[in-house]
């Protein structure tokens, strides 16, 4: 297609051809499309947690204590005769809540430091970059173990951790992209329109620098499930009576050999989760590269 | 390169200094005052009392000072005391660190040792059923919690084979079958996502310089297949999986703390887990700081390294 006919459509028929071709190349990808469906229905379960758990999260049978996968408890039931599959559904909420909050937060702030450090370059660019080498310098489990260590336990304080863990990250996947798109002849245009630098930054520039952050947190909110598992796991996550798929599989980890669907199930739904979330992201990381895209 | 090298060791240097007073504020700062730790267990928390504790750890100094105090103590080698049991901590230390580099060690040589070559075959052998097997288990496995992973493998190892790794820790030099016992399923456990990431690294790497000009040059000048994988693309493909390994030791000791607690290792994870659940500051800062500083030291060493092995940074360009 020509450069003229573009022009005469305007900027707004680009874009939303450019996101058309990127549906298409999305929905033409079979595993895009799977991992898709697999998290829409983790949300759905996790939305829908009351209407289709059969017991209550903390509904406590005694009756039914190690009670084996059956009709009334297909997935069993734990310690206490709490029906593991109700758990589970709370359980992914949980999961999936903080997971996703984090990443949002702590993804939106690596995108702006990334974008202003870019942009600005310099000495601004110089001190954020050695900032976040700083963060970058604890691994990352390490680091949202520790702050989750020091905040104490809680829903939001695992929230605040992983949030933390993903600002350097994001800023520096932004930061690059921006540092090329800055020396593209639009931006000289627009600053030879009078345009503010705010406006340059989140209104032109940022539009072409967001779908790579995007399509990155569907990977991030993956490694976020796996990191507040991690945190339950060892005590510094959601607290009791809440349940968290975590401690679930810390808990189950006592009765291994008396019960194990105890700690088998919850991590079978936290890695069919992950996997979820990693093959819409990888897919859709794929159709954004034109390098990739068409390969095998 | 020696420019090369002095800016990185200077940026590495900072970013040690920076990662020093991030472990510092993070537990002098944050909520949970050492003095409510400590004196907890009295009922009387007389002004008196804390003023004298104050002082003695050093709490009465503007907090600058204080940080000052704690480098210069921990440059000349004294980690500080534990809280919990008054020992020091560079004792705790010597005692769980080699625990935890064997169980990191062996679970990089699994994950080189397996990942690399099914990597490579994949690349090799694209689109064929080993190909296919190879991609879908190691996406699959990304997924894998690893602490799960012991769990579930020590239930097995339970359940089948009647088995369970012994707990108690053996120097490798003092019975060595033991040693392997005790280390192999929490080292497959923890190697388990590196291998699927080093695997799909390995396999996007030599994809990428298969289709590369210098391929093509040396098939036409009539080598052998073999030799041109083995000696121009491997080597070339290594290069971008050495760069990872810095970023992997990360990940692993990191994924130390859940692993070591499943297998109830007596590690530097377990250290520093305990020390976390106690609020054993002293043992907190001293273990962040190590790790850290083995982290980013051995990042330093693999950005010399990629320089040195790719000659556009080696002569002076931009990374």
């Amino acid at each position: 297609m020509s450069s003229a006919h573009e022009g005469e459509l305007g900027s707004g028929w680009v874009a939303r051809n450019w996101l058309a071709d990127f549906l298409r190349e999305i929905l033409r990808n079979r595993l895009v499309v799977i991992g898709l469906f697999l998290v829409f229905i983790f949300v759905l379960l996790a939305v829908f947690a009351e209407q289709i758990a059969p017991y209550a999260a903390d509904e406590v049978n005694i009756r039914s204590r190690f009670a084996s996968p059956s009709a009334a408890h297909p997935f069993g039931a734990d310690n206490l005769g709490r029906d593991t599959f109700s758990r589970l559904l709370f359980g992914i909420r949980i999961s999936l809540w903080v997971s996703i909050v984090s990443v949002s937060w702590g993804g939106a702030m690596g995108v702006v430091l990334g974008l202003i450090s870019g942009y600005l370059g310099g000495r601004v660019d110089m001190a954020l970059s050695r900032l976040l080498d700083m963060l970058f310098g604890i691994p990352t489990l390490l680091l949202a173990i520790a702050l989750s260590g020091v905040l104490g336990a809680g829903l939001i304080n695992p929230i605040l951790a992983i949030g933390i863990v993903n600002v350097p990250f994001f800023a520096r996947l932004t930061r690059a992209p921006t540092l090329v798109e800055r020396a593209k002849p639009y931006v000289e245009a627009s600053v030879a329109l009078g345009a503010h630098h705010p406006r340059i930054l989140f209104r032109e520039i940022a539009p072409n620098v967001i779908p790579i952050a995007l399509v990155q947190s569907t990977l991030s909110i993956s490694y976020a499930i796996l990191i507040e598992a991690a945190l339950g796991f060892v005590g510094l996550g959601v607290q009791p009576p809440e349940p968290s798929l975590g401690r679930m599989l810390s808990e189950g980890r006592e009765v291994l050999e008396l019960a194990p669907w105890f700690s088998f199930f919850p991590g079978l739904a936290i890695m069919i989760m992950v996997l979820a979330f990693n093959l819409a992201g990888d897919g859709m990381r794929d159709a954004l590269d034109p390098t990739i895209r068409g390969r095998d | 390169m020696t420019g090369y090298i002095a800016r990185r060791s200077l940026i590495t240097l900072l970013t040690l200094i920076g990662v020093s007073i991030l472990v510092f504020l993070l537990v002098h700062v944050l909520p949970g005052d050492i003095i409510d730790t400590k004196l907890s267990i009295f009922a009387n928390r007389s002004p008196a009392l804390i003023a004298e504790m104050e002082e003695r750890y050093g709490l009465d100094q503007p907090v600058p000072v204080q940080y000052l105090n704690w480098l210069s103590s921990i440059l000349q080698g004294n980690l500080g005391t534990s809280w919990r049991n008054n020992v020091p901590v560079r004792e705790l230390i010597a005692e769980s660190l080699p625990v935890t580099i064997e169980l990191t060690a062996l679970a990089m040589l699994i994950t080189v040792v397996i990942g690399v070559p099914l990597g490579a075959i994949s690349a090799i052998k694209r689109n064929s059923w080993f190909d296919n097997i190879g991609r879908v288990l190691s996406f699959t496995a990304l997924g894998l919690p690893d602490f799960w992973q012991g769990a579930m493998m020590i239930l097995i190892a339970l359940t089948v084979f009647n088995w369970f790794p012994p707990i108690r820790f053996v120097p490798p030099w003092k019975d060595p079958i033991q040693n392997l016992a005790t280390f192999i399923l929490p080292a497959i456990a923890l190697g388990t996502i590196n291998i699927a990431n080093v695997m799909r690294l390995t396999r996007s790497s030599v994809l990428e310089e298969l289709h590369r000009d210098y391929v093509r040059t040396a098939r036409s000048k009539g080598l052998q297949e073999r030799s041109v994988i083995a000696r121009h693309v491997l080597r070339n493909s290594l290069i971008s999986i050495v760069t990872i390994i810095g970023l992997m030791t990360g990940y692993l000791i990191g994924g130390a703390v859940p692993v070591e607690a499943v297998f109830t290792l007596p590690g530097l994870g377990r250290l520093i887990l305990s020390s976390i659940q106690t609020r054993d500051f002293p043992t907190i800062q001293a273990t962040l700081l190590l790790t850290s500083t083995v982290f980013i030291c051995l990042n330093f060493l693999i950005d010399l390294l990629y320089a040195y092995l790719n000659p556009r940074i080696r002569y002076g360009g931009e990374a």
